[in-house]
């Protein structure tokens, strides 16, 4: 068996093999986790099993059980609410980026051992500390009819006010405030236009202007609304552009520029190990596992996620459509904005956000 | 009534015209989606009508699927059942006892219906963990949470259907029996509760229907494996579309046919629908 | 033998008592203070969140249309769905049960489903818009996405199942011999439906009208997928409150307002319903 957990560390990534070695002790402390249930608390709609394909079976190969939770990230919360003071109803946790906060703000997380997270050496040093470690990045923006928008004459979009185009009128979805992707928006749109991160007047006043057909709840809507030729652009993260793509759509992929050097947005999912969990170096080996070149290799190209690990998003470049979609070179990706949750205030943004969309 | 003149030609034509457009604006979403389930052709997208028509999509049906429903099939029966034990009694002392404040405590049995079940299912969920803090006993993520819950949302409807039976219920039936010597569980047994039965029915299913449709109570109380049928299909949906939903909404479509086919063989239909409704 | 009726009510009463308080208490007692998110309560006593309901718009136009969109599902589930129901009681062939059977089946499809169907059936491509279009019906497409009626038409279909299989029950207790008798008679058609139909179905109707009415009130996912993000009854705040503001206190204080709005309104027609009842009996 330790044969087997030693040659997936290698597997493939030749760079590890030195860690390898230098991780043998620890290895040998706790290389088994019979008995061990390891609860997940994570997206349903097959995205749990693709990450125990990749993540989950490692842990189990080791003599561990892995459970998955399966709720948007706010229920999550809701249900780490709900047990407050009580044992927790999951051992890991995984967030949208505006969920972390408020697990965090509510101690609802306890530190990670990041020495038991070697992986995180191929994640950019802002995706991990000693609360979370980055489990996948989607790159909000635009996605577009690019066929409608030649056919009439509307100028391929570059920002997000190119959005405003007359001839887009009733022909256009945007994220829906409760979507983790909403934020990016308003920031987004908020920077390009004078605002700030505290600051969203000019993105509120964008969302009125464009007026949309609808606010996008469940992705699939506003799929079948672009397949349907009901709309013609809709923001979404470039997962979609690819899955359209994919299904023969001839759609293009925007990320916009904000002000005049920052182009595209990042959004981050979050793995967190869970206050008062019992299985702490369990829950550690799977967000190890979780973030390594393999396991997002493999999210990426099946759940059109963008890797954390840097050497997963070297291959990718090779397929095509997800390099056109995706912005995987590291300089771009550092040039892209990414919200500061600690400034940007959602709970009082979404309150805005409901006066100003409201239809009576 | 055999006499054909044209008034009642033309009236007969009205009905059917009315309930041919009532049920193409019930039916039209499922044909649509029977119709899309059909296409083979693309992954992300309904395709009405289907241009690439196949099975494809059925071969693909995850087992977590068959599972999900297998649960909700349990959840709702055992919730019926239960909602039925609760419901009948209540029902009878609604209908029969006279005492001050019975608009309230008929007001009181009818509250979980005006409670959306957003907030039944959080606190619920809070509920759960209160009593696993005492006990240590955790009812969040099993089959006896999600029940429980059901249960309190169902009753009131097998309340409703149990009392409009009853409200037309001869009481003299039950004095006669009870004057030819029968006793009471006797005179409950074989005249009340045949009398009440299609009330009963007629509750159940509509528990049945509560339970098996009911999303955003399961979204906090259902976890991990035990996760009830429409609340998987609400997370697939919210993460990813996926066509293989639609082959099996199709197959419960065609299921739940062939269930109430077996009711009516059963019970008959007539039963479940004679019960009127609510107090 | 009266007390005993009062025994047998009793269990069923302290048990679903017992779920009611255990359940609803704690949630709602956080209406009373002041929240501090996440779950978090103030330490005093405050009415600041029913403050705070009733003097903003926000709140107060949310409450208005939520009870405007409910009586309006119910009052159009009524009248699509009482000749239906009539007509499939009174069917003597044996269509009526298949009929009756497809809408029992079509109620087990979760409405999430249904959504989706409407979206491609109200495309402005698709069929429905072109033939409409083609007929010079309608000028522009009709979407139901994103507007106020398009969730009337979503309730509908979560409702109009219900209520046809309550009424057909409530005109299968009408004997059928009434009708015949006063046609018999040569009363006229119009006269037997306004004279014994009605009246006979009246408490059923009203019945049924406040069973779909209470069911919108409470209902979150048609206006939640239909509504386009746009259109915000009180269950979407009270969702959006709850799990994306996690202010309980406040979310518990409009889950309140809508209960005893709900409440309210249910008393008020039940008041209504005695008060025309003893009329009848009155001029009978």
């Amino acid at each position: 068996m330790r044969n087997i957990r030693r040659r997936q560390l290698l597997g493939g990534i030749a760079a590890v093999s030195t860690f390898a070695i230098m991780r043998r002790p620890a290895d040998a402390q706790q290389a088994r986790f019979d008995g061990v249930t390891l609860r997940v608390a994570t997206f349903g709609g097959g995205w749990d099993k693709a990450v125990h394909k990749y993540a989950g079976v490692k842990l189990e190969e080791l003599g561990a059980k892995v459970e998955y939770v399966t709720a948007p990230p706010r229920d999550n919360l809701a249900k780490l609410i709900a047990a407050k003071g009580r044992p927790a109803p999951f051992d890991v946790v995984e967030m949208g980026d505006l969920t972390w906060v408020d697990t965090y703000e509510g101690g609802f997380i306890q530190k990670i051992d990041l020495s038991n997270i070697p992986n995180r050496k191929d994640l950019l040093p802002t995706q991990s500390d000693d609360w979370k470690v980055a489990s996948w990045v989607t790159q909000e923006g635009i996605v577009y009819n690019a066929e409608k928008f030649a056919e009439n004459g509307i100028p391929k979009p570059e920002r997000y006010r190119d959005l405003l185009h007359p001839k887009l009128a009733g022909k256009l979805c945007l994220i829906d405030i409760s979507q983790a992707g909403a934020s990016q928006l308003l920031v987004g749109a908020s920077l390009d236009d004078g605002g700030s991160m505290t600051n969203i007047e000019p993105a509120l006043k964008f969302v009125k202007e464009a007026n949309p057909l609808q606010f996008w709840k469940v992705g699939a809507q506003a799929v079948t609304l672009m397949k349907s030729g009901d709309i013609w652009a809709s923001t979404m993260h470039a997962g979609f552009a690819v899955q359209m793509k994919k299904a023969g759509l001839p759609v293009a992929f925007c990320h916009p520029k904000v002000g005049a050097t920052k182009r595209g947005l990042l959004k981050e999912g979050w793995l967190g190990v869970v206050k008062g969990t019992p299985v702490p170096r369990a829950a550690e080996f799977f967000i190890n596992e979780y973030v390594s070149a393999s396991a997002q290799l493999g999210l990426a190209r099946e759940r059109g996620i963008v890797p954390v690990n840097g050497k997963a998003r070297v291959p990718l470049g090779e397929d095509p459509i997800l390099k056109e979609m995706f912005l995987l070179s590291d300089a771009d990706v550092a040039n892209m904005v990414s919200v500061d949750f600690n400034v940007f205030n959602l709970d009082e943004a979404t309150q805005r956000w409901t006066r100003t969309v409201g239809a009576r | 009534m055999s006499a054909r003149s044209p008034a009642v030609r033309l009236r007969r034509a009205a009905a059917a015209t009315w309930v041919g457009l009532a049920f193409a604006f019930l039916f039209a979403p499922l044909v649509v989606v029977i119709g899309a389930s059909l296409d083979g052709g693309e992954r992300t997208f309904l395709n009405f009508p289907p241009q690439h028509p196949s099975l494809h999509w059925y071969t693909r049906i995850s087992p977590d699927l068959f599972e999900a429903l297998g649960i909700s099939i349990v959840l709702g029966l055992t919730t019926a059942f239960i909602a039925c034990l609760l419901g009948v009694p209540a029902a009878l002392g609604l209908v029969r006892a006279q005492f001050r404040g019975k608009a309230i405590v008929a007001a009181l049995f009818r509250a979980p219906l005006q409670i959306p079940a957003v907030v039944v299912g959080v606190s619920f969920l809070k509920l759960y963990y209160s009593i696993g803090g005492a006990t240590d006993t955790y009812l969040g993520g099993t089959l006896a949470g999600l029940v429980i819950a059901h249960v309190f949302l169902a009753t009131p409807y097998v309340i409703g259907t149990v009392s409009a039976v009853l409200q037309r219920f001869n009481l003299r039936l039950e004095e006669a029996a009870l004057s030819l010597g029968a006793t009471r569980w006797r005179t409950f047994r074989r005249v009340t509760l045949p009398v009440i039965m299609p009330g009963v029915y007629a509750g159940g299913m509509y528990a049945f229907l509560i339970s098996f449709g009911d999303v955003p109570v399961s979204l906090f109380l259902g976890a991990g494996d035990m996760q009830p049928f429409a609340a998987k299909i609400f997370h697939l949906m919210e993460f990813d579309f996926d066509p293989t939903l639609l082959a099996i909404s199709t197959l419960i479509i065609f299921g739940s046919l062939g269930a109430i086919y077996l009711l009516q063989r059963a019970v008959g239909l007539e039963t479940l629908s004679r019960s009127g409704g609510g107090n | 033998m009266k007390a005993r009726w009062q025994l047998v009510l009793l269990p069923s009463l302290l048990l679903s008592m017992l779920l009611l308080a255990a359940s609803q208490f704690a949630f709602l007692r956080g209406s009373f203070f002041k929240d501090l998110r996440l779950g978090r309560l103030g330490a005093d006593l405050t009415i600041e969140n029913y403050v705070r309901f009733f003097t903003d718009s926000l709140y107060l136009d949310s409450l208005l249309l939520t009870v405007r969109l409910s009586a309006t599902v119910a009052l159009l589930t009524l009248v699509i769905g009482y000749p239906v129901a009539y007509i499939l009681a009174r069917m003597r062939s044996r269509w009526s049960l298949v009929l009756l059977a497809a809408i029992i089946a079509a109620s087990f499809i979760t409405i999430v489903i249904k959504v989706l169907g409407l979206i491609i059936i109200f495309s402005s491509g698709g069929t429905l818009n072109r033939l409409l279009l083609a007929s010079g019906l309608i000028a522009k497409p009709l979407t139901i996405m994103g507007q106020t009626s398009g969730v009337v038409v979503g309730l509908m279909h979560f409702t109009m199942g219900f209520a046809v299989l309550l009424l057909y029950g409530v005109v299968r207790t009408i004997p059928r011999s009434l009708e015949e008798a006063a046609e018999v008679h040569g009363a006229p058609r119009w006269r037997v439906f306004q004279r014994i139909i009605i009246p006979l179905s009246l408490p059923g109707i009203a019945v049924t009208f406040l069973i779909v009415f209470n069911l919108c009130m409470g209902a979150f996912t048609s206006a939640a997928l239909i509504g386009g993000g746009k259109v915000f009854t009180l269950p979407v705040l009270i969702q959006q409150t709850v799990i994306m503001q996690t202010r309980y206190a406040m979310g518990a204080t409009i889950s309140v307002v809508l209960m005893v709005v709900t409440l309210l309104i249910n008393a008020l027609s039940v008041v209504l319903m005695a008060r025309l009842d003893r009329r009848k009996t009155a001029v009978a």
